[in-house]
């Protein structure tokens, strides 16, 4: 397409006005589609209205005044050039502006939940047991829930008709045969299996025939052994405080009062200062700042004797801490029956 | 058991606030149950008005406003005349436990409209006295404070005592605990009967004792009172005894009881002419009673002082008169000898019994006393004559009797002699952890009453008769730890060289299976591990086919037995989840089942003398892993998707830990769907089963169907430790894919299929996977059409067109041969 003006003569006529009409053009192209259709008809390769004047100049016989019309065209042109452009920024800038608004994602909204399962508390608690005990050199060992009545009870210093057996409601199978109560068992088949020194740890579950709000029939012990020349009390004492402030927080103390175990001696209970509130009392300790944490003590010589170890040379300690009583005060849980009703909704973290 | 402050004082001073003494007690290893005043929560109050109640007319009563401290007031009822304004009383606010009085106080309605909380109390109320005409009128204190802080008030102590120390399950034991630790002197009551009480005459032939069993009765001693008056105990004496919650009887039996609660010896009072009339032959007039202690004769029954006739076995003691059995020893005396009102003479009984025959026999009879409580923990001999001589005395004192001359003794067999003990004194350090100085720890045994000597290297303690649970130089080491403090016990962690004689352990297998079922989207559960007959019945699982072990004495019928197998807990938890609308549940545990007669070798550990050769065998405790979901809500086959989730975990399982290849093979399985459930094959060996649960097992567990599960052996399934990760550079040479179609008939096996593929198209045959699965339009309803994806590559060149068709062409044509699919174009 080519304009009258361009075909009637001088293509350096009017071109003050062609600029004008192409500024007017590309400012009111309300979007980029409309101001390219602008820009191919003004500024069209070769052939737009003010592009298309070049073609003319080859016309004019003066060498001067081509140069000059000449001059005059690029200069129009490169003047509508840049009102294009800048019309194109602005119009690129909004289309972008509108596009931003039209595409954003509400990544404000909750995350997405990748169903996964979760880990029981019990469990939570005794891989924590176990990390804290591997560090001071205790190997974990397990032995048969179902066992006989000389590892549970005999050789741990609780011969037939022994008032402490009945502090351990016992589930029977027969005359021989059991359900463990404890994991004290495991002590000396430990002994039995790896001799002296040794550090070990025995997690595992341990059956009681009592059941009421606080009791359950099946519970989770860890029972802790170790034994070398020239083992203490101190020894245990250390040990306990390691494990109370690993487990609970670095702050917490501990407190020991006698007690009575037939497998140790000197037996004792452990007190551990409340999570809760640090010791000055709160309900979580019934306001004594102390929790009761552990059984515990050195191990009765007839015990290692029991177990093969030399009583003479070696002396040894041993605990039995209870996971559930652990996982509750650990992980705040409100009550003990949540353990058992196995709701998976228990088991999602607060 | 419970104790009375005021009793204890009668033999160590104890004047320390009632906290301290709890402390102290529960430092020397007594644990304290609950420590409270009488009239527990009763504080002072000021008597603001009084105004008479005109409605009242049998007796004034009048409208006391009080103030009870902190601003508060409260107006009570009462009918006592001593009352003024101003006066000072002690208030119990509703709830208080008054002495006598059955619960707590409530709030008592007046004459109809007028509201009493509580009550103002007398003497009586605060067990302090017999005065109960009038109120108590207090001569200090101010409004709100507890009565306990002005008043010489009782308090009741609630012990727990360990089952080493029957010593201290009475006041004179508790006492000479807490005077060691509160270094007081301790003094012992009574030991003989004041002349003034005794009679002319002697107890020689009025009764003979033989003992026939000497091991059940190492020693019988008795004294005979005559010519007492049965009736109330003195109020003193009762009120002692409601304290430790016993219920006053008769002054002769309630002496009985308060011996035993002070000394830790039971005794037993035989109303002497019953006990001649019962006896059989009944002795001739002037002849001895005769009291003969045996074993009862199967059969026998005796009516107790319970009002319930028992029937004795062989292995129970029984106290005789001649050959007719009037008492279970240690545990119970028999209806018809007891002491009543009519009672003239007593034959006072204190013995010592075998502690296990009457653990044995209290707990046949299911009935536990407070004397078969003392004696089946072994008490000491030297007891019986001592408390005998004290409640002789007491009898004769409050029932005014005399005490026949003569004390009779049989101690056929005496228990063995307390030894000393040597204990070398590095023995002390090398157990408590700190250097104990000798003459501190001899002068805490002497406090505890062991007799010591000390000579340069060491200590010898002989222990008091009642502490019979010392015999080892470490439980003097015990004594004297628990009397020096543990708080004086340093806190250390034991280590020093020693030699390298083990690697770091592996992380447990099953920690690494829990991750992986977690992370597949299962909670953990953990179940009992008992179940019921029915249910291991309904549902086999991986235990399929195997009786489960019983329990002896198990808590229900629902929980009598011993599990073989995770899924039947599993199914129970599954539908707690169901019927709290959890949605989806899906759960995983990990625990053991229980097989009879499979295991294979003792456990380790057992010990080397053979003595479990004897006993049957332990079963065989198989490390379980069992799935279990309630399929999702998506189309489709519910639960094929949902067997497919549980499939894939096991593949996972086995792949991440084991480098195994898990492969299923149909099967009938007890409680699962014919036909949607196989065997589990680890490397084609047989380690569990999946599948889809059937109508009977939905339905008995009150599941909602369609449930899927699977259950695994894991000490078959894995290795013993983890698959150590090898790594190989990734293949450089493309590898060149085709698609291969087929139809096949509906009942065509995919595994069959990707088995018959992997054979044909052998090495260069990378992997082949079942891309499509149709059914429906442009299939014939009798087949199906199956997609497969074969990578093939070469590990030396890059595979032509030719080469690649020809191995598509194998896999089809073995298809064809195999499975009678027909390529489709």
């Amino acid at each position: 397409m080519s304009s009258p003006t361009q075909e009637r003569g001088d293509p350096g006529a009017g071109l003050e006005g062609l600029v004008e009409d192409a500024r007017a053009a590309f400012e009111a192209a309300p979007d980029l589609a409309a101001l390219e259709a602008a820009r191919a008809l003004h500024l069209g390769r070769g052939d737009g209205l003010l592009t298309g004047r070049l073609r003319g100049i080859g016309a004019i016989a003066d060498a001067d005044r081509r140069r000059v019309v000449g001059q005059a065209i690029t200069a129009a042109v490169a003047g509508a050039t840049a009102v294009h452009r800048r019309c194109r920024e602005r119009l690129e800038a909004a289309e972008q502006e509108r596009r931003r608004e039209a595409e954003s994602l509400d990544l404000t909204r909750p995350a997405p939940v990748l169903r996964r399962g979760r880990l029981h508390p019990v469990t939570l608690a005794t891989r924590e047991i176990r990390r804290i005990f591997a560090q001071l050199g205790y190997m974990a060992v397990e032995g048969p829930e179902l066992e006989y009545d000389r590892y549970n009870f005999e050789l741990v210093n609780m011969p037939p008709g022994h008032p402490a057996r009945d502090t351990q409601d016992t589930f029977f199978i027969d005359d021989d045969r059991l359900l463990r109560t404890h994991t004290s068992p495991v002590q000396i088949r430990a002994m039995v299996r790896y001799g002296a020194p040794l550090r070990v740890i025995v997690p595992g579950r341990t059956y009681r025939r009592d059941y009421d709000p606080t009791h359950f029939p099946m519970f989770h012990q860890v029972e802790g052994l170790c034994i070398d020349e020239d083992i203490n009390l101190g020894d245990l004492k250390g040990t306990l405080l390691y494990f109370a402030r690993s487990m609970f927080g670095r702050d917490r103390a501990i407190r020991v009062r006698p007690h009575h175990f037939p497998f140790t001696e000197p037996s004792i209970e452990v007190d551990i200062s409340c999570m809760n509130c640090g010791g000055s009392g709160c309900r979580t300790c019934k306001h004594t700042g102390w929790l009761e944490i552990l059984g515990s003590g050195m191990v009765h010589p007839q015990v290692l004797a029991n177990g093969g170890i030399d009583p003479e040379r070696y002396t040894g300690f041993a605990f039995g801490l209870g996971i559930e009583r652990v996982a509750q005060l650990a992980y705040d849980v409100p009550d003990g029956r949540l353990f058992y009703e196995n709701d998976v909704r228990f088991l999602r973290p607060r | 058991m419970k104790l009375s402050l005021q009793w204890l004082r009668d033999y160590a001073p104890l004047d320390a606030p009632l906290d301290t003494l709890v402390e102290a007690l529960v430092d020397t290893g007594t644990e304290v149950a609950e420590a409270r005043y009488q009239a527990h929560g009763t504080v002072v109050a000021r008597v603001t008005a009084l105004t008479p109640v005109a409605e009242s007319t049998k007796k004034p009563l009048y409208l006391a406003d009080l103030d009870v401290g902190a601003g508060a007031g409260v107006r009570v009822v009462t009918g006592a005349t001593n009352l003024r304004t101003g006066h000072l009383v002690a208030y119990a606010p509703p709830g208080t436990l008054l002495p006598g009085f059955e619960g707590p106080l409530g709030v008592r309605r007046m004459l109809g409209k007028y509201d009493s909380p509580g009550m103002i109390l007398s003497e009586v109320e605060l067990g302090l006295g017999a005065d109960a005409a009038g109120i108590l009128v207090l001569d200090r204190g101010v409004p709100g404070q507890p009565v306990h802080q002005i008043l010489s008030l009782d308090a009741t102590i609630e012990v727990e005592v360990t089952s080493n120390r029957p010593d201290c399950l009475c006041h004179v034991g508790i006492a000479r605990e807490l005077s060691a630790a509160l270094r007081e002197p301790l003094q012992d009551p009574p030991d003989a009967v004041p002349e003034e009480l005794m009679s002319a005459s002697a107890v020689e032939g009025r009764v003979l004792v033989r003992i026939e069993d000497p091991q059940g009765c190492p020693r019988f001693t008795a004294r005979v009172i005559e010519n007492v008056a049965v009736g109330p105990s003195p109020p003193w004496l009762q009120e002692r005894l409601r304290i430790v919650g016993l219920r006053p009887i008769n002054n002769v039996v309630d002496v009985t009881n308060y011996v035993l609660y002070e000394l830790g010896q039971p005794l037993h009072a035989f109303d002497l002419d019953k006990y001649r009339r019962r006896s059989t032959p009944v002795p001739a007039a002037g002849a001895a009673a005769e009291v003969v202690v045996r074993r009862a004769r199967a059969g026998e029954r005796l009516p107790c002082l319970d009002g319930v006739e028992r029937r004795l076995a062989p292995e129970d003691l029984a106290v005789c008169a001649g050959d007719r059995a009037v008492s279970i020893a240690g545990v119970i005396g028999g209806e018809a000898t007891a002491v009543d009102a009519s009672t003239r003479h007593v034959l006072l009984e204190a013995a010592t019994w075998d502690g296990p025959t009457i653990r044995a026999t209290s707990r046949r009879l299911n009935l536990r006393t407070d004397a078969s409580a003392h004696f089946e923990k072994g008490l000491s001999d030297t007891l019986p004559p001592v408390a005998v001589e004290r409640a002789a005395a007491l009898i004769a004192e409050l029932a005014g009797g005399h005490v026949l001359r003569g004390r009779i003794d049989e101690h056929p067999r005496p228990l063995p002699a307390i030894e000393p003990i040597l204990v070398p004194n590095g023995f002390f350090d090398a157990i408590l952890g700190y250097a104990v100085d000798p003459s501190d720890a001899a002068t805490a045994l002497a406090r505890l009453g062991f007799q010591v000597e000390q000579d340069q290297g060491s200590l010898t303690a002989v222990p008091p008769h009642v502490r019979r649970d010392v015999t080892l130089a470490v439980d003097v080491v015990e004594e004297v730890g628990r009397a020096l403090g543990y708080a004086r016990v340093p806190q250390t962690l034991p280590g020093r060289r020693s030699e390298v004689t083990r690697v770091a352990a592996s992380t447990p297998i099953e920690d690494l299976v829990r991750d992986v079922c977690c992370g597949a989207g299962f909670d953990e559960a953990i179940c009992y591990a008992f179940t019921s007959p029915q249910a291991a019945a309904r549902l086999g699982g991986v235990g399929e086919g195997r009786v489960p072990i019983p329990i002896r004495n198990p808590l229900s019928e629902e929980w009598s037995v011993m599990r073989t197998s995770v899924l039947p807990g599993l199914c129970q938890a599954l539908a707690t989840n169901q019927n709290r609308g959890v949605d989806g549940p899906a759960l995983f545990e990990i625990g053991r089942g229980f097989w009879e007669g499979e295991r294979v070798a003792p456990p380790e550990g057992s010990t080397p003398d053979g003595a479990d050769r004897h006993l049957p065998p332990l079963p065989l405790e198989p490390q379980l892993l069992g799935l279990v979901s309630q399929a999702g809500d998506a189309g489709g086959d519910l639960a094929y998707a949902a067997l497919g989730r549980l499939q894939s975990v096991l593949a996972w399982l086995a792949d991440e830990l084991g480098g195994i290849e898990v492969t299923v093979e149909l099967a009938d399985l007890v409680g699962m769907s014919p036909g949607r459930s196989g065997r589990v094959l680890a490397a084609g060996v047989a380690v569990g089963v999946l599948g889809e649960l059937d109508a009977a097992v939905v339905g008995g567990f009150d599941l909602r169907a369609p449930v899927v599960a699977a259950e695994v052996r894991l000490d078959a399934l894995l290795p013993a430790e983890p698959r150590v990760p090898r790594f190989a550079a990734p293949p450089r040479l493309p590898a060149v894919e085709r698609d291969l179609t087929v139809i096949v008939p509906v009942g065509a096996r995919a595994g069959d299929a990707i088995s018959a593929a992997r054979g044909a198209g052998a090495a260069l045959l990378e992997s082949v996977e079942l891309i499509d699965d149709y059914r429906g339009a442009g299939v014939a309803p009798e087949s199906k059409s199956w997609t497969f994806r074969l990578v093939m590559r070469a590990s030396d060149r890059t595979l032509t067109g030719a080469e690649a068709e020809a191995v598509r062409a194998a896999v089809a044509a073995e298809l064809g041969r195999s499975l009678a699919a027909v390529v489709r174009r």
